[in-house]
């Protein structure tokens, strides 16, 4: 049984790509558990992070309802919505995607602010769900040999680059989806590689087919919570 | 936890910048890790400092702080005669990002910008790591298939020396040549990584330079058919 004090250990190895944190979690006795604690401990860590650096992003801003207006103002007056076929339908867009982004940096969204304390945990898990999941059936296809609890076990080290995102405690913080998206990937391709001892050109091509799956997956979920904010936001629900 | 475990010693560093050929094989991936965050951190020393004492004057956070800036300076130059290209009017677009600037917040001026400033100091080091890895992959899947023989770990370690030269990225903020010295540094490191790519891979110059330009070509052919298809099926859409 692994021990959570051994955590940061096995984050800090998986992110050098070494075998021994993927190994441990493989031979252990109840991989699954252990994975889903990881995921779910790492995303409170990132959602409590998140949350803090929300309200720190908050106190250095002025109020996001006066920040709105004059941004909005000074668009409307300088003569960039202007040159829109449609400016007062570009205005609402804008104001929308502007109101979007405040609520996702945390800025300004008061109590809505809590709800990262709950979706990161909950979004992390989903992702750890998928990949192990996708990620044993196309390896069994491809001639893997490792269990299913296996697989969970070996793919929840995926969350180990987020731990980056406890940064965002401080506000300002950047850190690139870009960075995430490669790093996971590179410990997913660790972990079908050594979990289910595929060559690498299998690992890769199991990898790839996972990504392009998760991206397609990603698109389709963002597009439906994105329209179904925008409507909420516009008052047509 | 031994240092030398994260960081290479600073004669590898030297070796390295110099492009000697030794270094390059000695490094592991979790040292060139801890070498861009040691980097980073440094490199953004004085950019940290000028950059809170310019926020801090504003009583304001960073981002407003440099967008007051620079459009201040393209008020400038539009004032020397230039023109703006675009039907926008610049006036109203500055007065709008001063009155953000000048709109009072929660906390002091100062600490708002102090907090900005840390958030960019830290970002340097987050924006590197994003380079060497996103951009690492593309380099070593190209430096493969023409031929390079190592493993994913060995490519990280060797070509992490490139963020030793930019070090000096606290030079930036020297007036009027902090651009020309930022390029040489750029170039500099460049240089670096391309010859992490030669040792590594044992690769002769023209595959080495072919590694680094087939990814950056194939990232703009894939960013044009991406705009030019959105254009395509927006232009359809709206009739």
């Amino acid at each position: 049984m692994i021990q959570p004090r051994n955590y940061p250990e096995f984050i800090g190895q998986s992110l050098m790509l070494e075998p021994e944190p993927f190994v441990a979690l493989v031979d252990d006795d109840n991989p699954w558990i252990e994975g889903l604690f990881l995921t779910a401990v790492a995303g409170v860590l990132v959602g409590i992070a998140k949350l803090i650096g929300g309200w720190l992003l908050t106190a250095s801003l002025p109020a996001s309802a006066s920040v709105l207006e004059v941004l909005m103002q000074g668009l409307t007056g300088s003569g960039i919505l202007g040159q829109m076929a449609d400016p007062v339908a570009a205005q609402a867009g804008l104001r929308q995607v502007i109101n979007l982004l405040f609520v996702q940096s945390g800025y300004g969204s008061g109590a809505l602010g809590l709800l990262v304390l709950i979706l990161v945990p909950i979004s992390y898990i989903g992702q750890w769900l998928y990949f192990g999941l996708v990620g044993h059936g196309i390896a069994r296809l491809m001639g893997g040999t490792g269990t299913l609890g296996q697989s969970f076990g070996a793919m929840s080290l995926m969350v180990a680059p987020r731990i980056l995102l406890l940064l965002t405690v401080i506000p300002f913080v950047s850190v690139g989806s870009t960075l995430l998206l490669v790093w996971s990937t590179l410990i997913v391709f660790r972990a079908l590689e050594v979990s289910h001892e595929l060559g690498w050109q299998q690992a890769a091509i199991a990898t790839v087919i996972l990504l392009v799956g998760f991206v397609l997956l990603l698109m389709l979920i963002g597009g439906l919570v994105a329209g179904g904010i925008s409507l909420w936001l516009g008052g047509v629900l | 936890m031994n240092l030398r475990h994260w960081i290479p010693s600073t004669q590898q560093m030297s070796n390295a910048i110099q492009l000697r050929s030794e270094p390059f094989g000695q490094i592991t991936m979790r040292q060139a890790f801890g070498m861009i965050l040691v980097a980073g951190v440094l490199g953004g020393i004085l950019p940290f400092l000028v950059s809170w004492i310019q926020a801090a004057t504003l009583d304001t956070v960073l981002p407003l702080a440099q967008a007051v800036r620079d459009l201040e300076q393209i008020a400038n130059i539009t004032g020397l005669g230039m023109t703006w290209p675009a039907p926008i009017n610049l006036q109203v677009l500055t007065e709008s990002v001063q009155t953000l600037a000048g709109l009072p917040q929660p906390l002091p001026g100062w600490m708002a910008a102090l907090l900005s400033a840390l958030g960019a100091w830290i970002s340097l080091p987050l924006g590197w790591m994003q380079l060497w890895l996103a951009y690492g992959v593309l380099v070593a899947l190209s430096a493969k298939s023409l031929g390079a023989t190592m493993t994913l770990q060995r490519f990280f370690a060797a070509t992490g020396y490139f963020v030793v030269p930019l070090v000096l990225t606290n030079l930036t903020v020297i007036p009027f040549i902090g651009g020309l010295i930022g390029g040489v540094i750029g170039l500099w490191a460049a240089v670096v990584y391309a010859k992490g790519v030669q040792v590594i891979g044992r690769l002769d110059g023209l595959r080495v330079i072919a590694s680094l330009l087939l990814p950056i070509i194939v990232v703009v052919i894939a960013y044009v058919l991406f705009f030019f298809s959105t254009g395509l099926m927006a232009g359809i859409l709206l009739g």
